[in-house]
């Protein structure tokens, strides 16, 4: 009975190409809009996810003002003292201060501006910190004295200056000469890939900076401690240090696990505007679906008149219109899940071709069967009515029609 | 010996109400046709053999009266318990041949058996074979607008068919056709009524067509005025 009703609805299809070929159109883009968005916003999530997972969920980040962004021209520091004050704290097994720096760097003839980071190796290798900042140096070692630096993605790629940039080079920080004794691999955002590190002594002479201008501080929790408990500790030593009250800090402590909630709420949230615009556009192609049908139920009056005298039961004529509006939803869907599919592939393509590796297209099987479903059922729900007008029309009424 | 009754009306009004008047399309028929009779109902247009039709193929029920189809009351059944009936007891043969377009013509004949829940193996067998004994075997894979006229009553009369119904009702079935395609479509139905023993019930304005009929009723304002019986036949 079923497969009968569907290849009914099929009949009706091919009779009508142009008009089922409009409708679907409707459909089509909606579900192409909303798979496509789903689909990258999966997949930057999961990016993201990945990188959080380099770093680890042991890590707290300190920064200096209430934002917890870091700046580098923010003019509120962090001071030697809160470092030694964090350092403190039972439970922390490292703490890693670093200053960030927008700084000139010329190479082979060519100056440019991007970020220095000098890291401090004090207490951990420079390529311990490195590794537990979530980045990995991929060729040569790590910077040591003064006069070293380790070179980001874009410079070894050459995307960054004419000439790529190998270890072993040298390259001009603010006119100073340094040696390229390192490169990182990509990090997969095209702001962070150009992040030149040195060492925190090279970036206090070259900047000329004291002990307390300290930019950003990340801290390894030890094994077992709870990164949050520990956090909730530092901010107590810090409020008493920089001798600020409860709800006024000019620091912000993040763990691992605020960053990923404060992103996921920040991808939620443009996720569900984005796919409320692309719904509205569903919302339109099921109200196409809608007229579509009242015509189809019109023209076809005397069919359905024919089909109730040859013994079409009223639900019978129902579940016939309300199966070939649902069809036209599921085709549409599956139409559009291949376009939305390959707008996202397409998107996530270029994001990479630009240095934004993070941005992938996810396709996790409940997208592919929720789109298709979800296509039916707005299908479905905009044949209703029509359907419904259908089944309730008289079969004298109906074969008089013409 | 007296045949069993397959359709009874028993005065049976059809009232209409077109804004305040009343239009009485049926005035109390009494009418009794036998399991495998060949009626014929006669009568100018506006006469009531339209809706008395509608009342005979269970298309309609009755404003008052009764009709019994095999001894069961159907005047109060709900719209989808009569397409049951009709599904099973009635095929129709109707003027304009009434084919789906978008159907081939054994689809078409297959669609009555889908609606009585048939298996498609069955179906197709049973629609193929029918559309060979209106002499369309070769034709079955033809939609409508690749047959004739005459073809597409053919096709009409093996629908009609195709649930083994008892009766068939066919509503001026040589009214779109030209005196030679005519003569074929009612040599099938004679056929029909001959060999198969079906009840035919025949719609028409036509004294030629309805002479082929066992008996022949004739309509006007909503009444029977004669009832001719055929000696040629029976």
């Amino acid at each position: 009975m079923w497969t009968d009703y569907f290849r009914l609805a099929f009949k009706t299809f091919t009779s009508e190409k142009k008009r089922t070929l409009l409708t679907l159109i409707g459909i089509f883009i909606g579900i192409a809009a909303v798979v496509s968005l789903i689909s990258l916003g999966q997949g930057l999530q999961a990016g993201i996810r990945g990188q959080f997972d380099v770093l680890g969920t042991n890590k707290i980040f300190v920064t200096p003002g209430s934002r917890g962004a870091f700046n580098p021209a923010n003019t509120i520091k962090l001071s030697q003292k809160d470092v030694d004050a964090m350092r403190a704290v039972s439970g922390v097994k490292a703490v890693s201060a670093m200053i960030y720096k927008i700084a000139g760097v010329e190479y082979s003839g060519e100056r440019k501006y991007t970020f220095v980071i000098g890291i401090d190796d004090s207490e951990e290798s420079f390529e311990k910190v490195m590794e537990a900042f979530g980045v990995t140096i991929n060729q040569g070692r790590g910077a040591r004295g003064t006069r070293e630096a380790v070179i980001p993605y874009r410079f070894v790629i050459g995307d960054f200056y004419k000439k790529p940039v190998r270890v072993g080079d040298r390259l001009k920080i603010e006119g100073k000469k340094f040696r390229a004794t390192g490169a990182v691999s990509q990090v997969g955002n095209p702001q962070d890939d150009t992040n030149l590190y040195i060492t925190m002594d090279s970036a206090k002479e070259l900047f000329n900076v004291g002990d307390d201008e300290i930019d950003y501080v990340m801290i390894t929790v030890k094994d077992g401690e709870k990164p949050a408990t520990v956090a909730e500790q530092i901010k107590k030593r810090l409020r008493k240090t920089r001798n600020v009250k409860e709800g006024n800090e000019d620091f912000t402590v993040q763990t691992t696990e605020d960053f990923m909630k404060t992103f996921n709420t920040i991808l939620l949230i443009v996720q569900i505007v984005l796919i409320g615009i692309a719904a509205i556009s569903l919302l339109v192609g099921g109200v196409n679906i809608a007229n579509t049908m009242y015509t189809a139920v019109m023209e076809r009056t005397k069919e359905i008149g024919i089909m109730k005298a040859i013994g079409a039961k009223n639900s019978d004529i129902f579940m016939i219109f309300l199966i070939e509006s649902g069809m036209l939803g599921v085709v549409g869907g599956i139409l559009g899940l291949g376009a939305g599919a390959g707008l996202s592939k397409l998107v996530s393509y270029g994001a990479r071709k630009t240095g934004w590796a993070m941005v992938q297209s996810l396709f996790p099987w409940y997208l592919t069967i929720g789109a298709i479903l979800f296509s039916f059922v707005v299908g479905a729900i905009a044949g209703t009515l029509p359907a419904r007008q259908a089944s309730k029309l008289k079969p004298v009424d109906a074969l008089r029609y013409e | 010996m007296t045949k069993k009754s397959i359709i009874k009306l028993e005065k049976v009004w059809k009232t209409y109400t077109m804004g305040e008047a009343e239009v009485h399309a049926l005035r109390g028929i009494d009418l009794d046709i036998k399991e495998g009779e060949f009626v014929a109902i006669m009568g100018p247009s506006g006469s009531g053999k339209s809706t008395a039709m509608n009342m005979v193929g269970a298309l309609d029920i009755p404003t008052r009266g009764r009709i019994l189809l095999d001894g069961k009351d159907i005047s109060h059944l709900t719209e989808s318990a009569l397409a049951q009936v009709r599904g099973k007891k009635i095929g129709f043969i109707f003027q304009q041949f009434n084919l789906l377009p978008t159907l081939t013509a054994q689809e078409n004949v297959m669609l009555p058996m889908i609606f009585q829940g048939i298996d498609a193996e069955e179906r197709k067998e049973r629609a193929a074979k029918l559309l060979k004994m209106v002499e369309l075997g070769e034709r079955i894979n033809h939609k409508p607008t690749e047959l004739s006229g005459g073809q597409q009553q053919r096709v009409a009369i093996a629908r009609s068919l195709a649930n083994n119904p008892e009766i068939i009702l066919a509503d001026e079935p040589t009214g779109n056709l030209d005196s030679k395609t005519e003569a074929t479509v009612i040599d099938f139905l004679k056929k029909l009524h001959e060999k198969e023993k079906k009840t035919i019930v025949l719609v028409t304005h036509d004294e030629e067509v309805a002479k082929v009929a066992d008996r022949i009723e004739h309509l006007r304002d909503g009444q029977i005025i004669r009832t001719q019986k055929n000696s040629k036949r029976s």
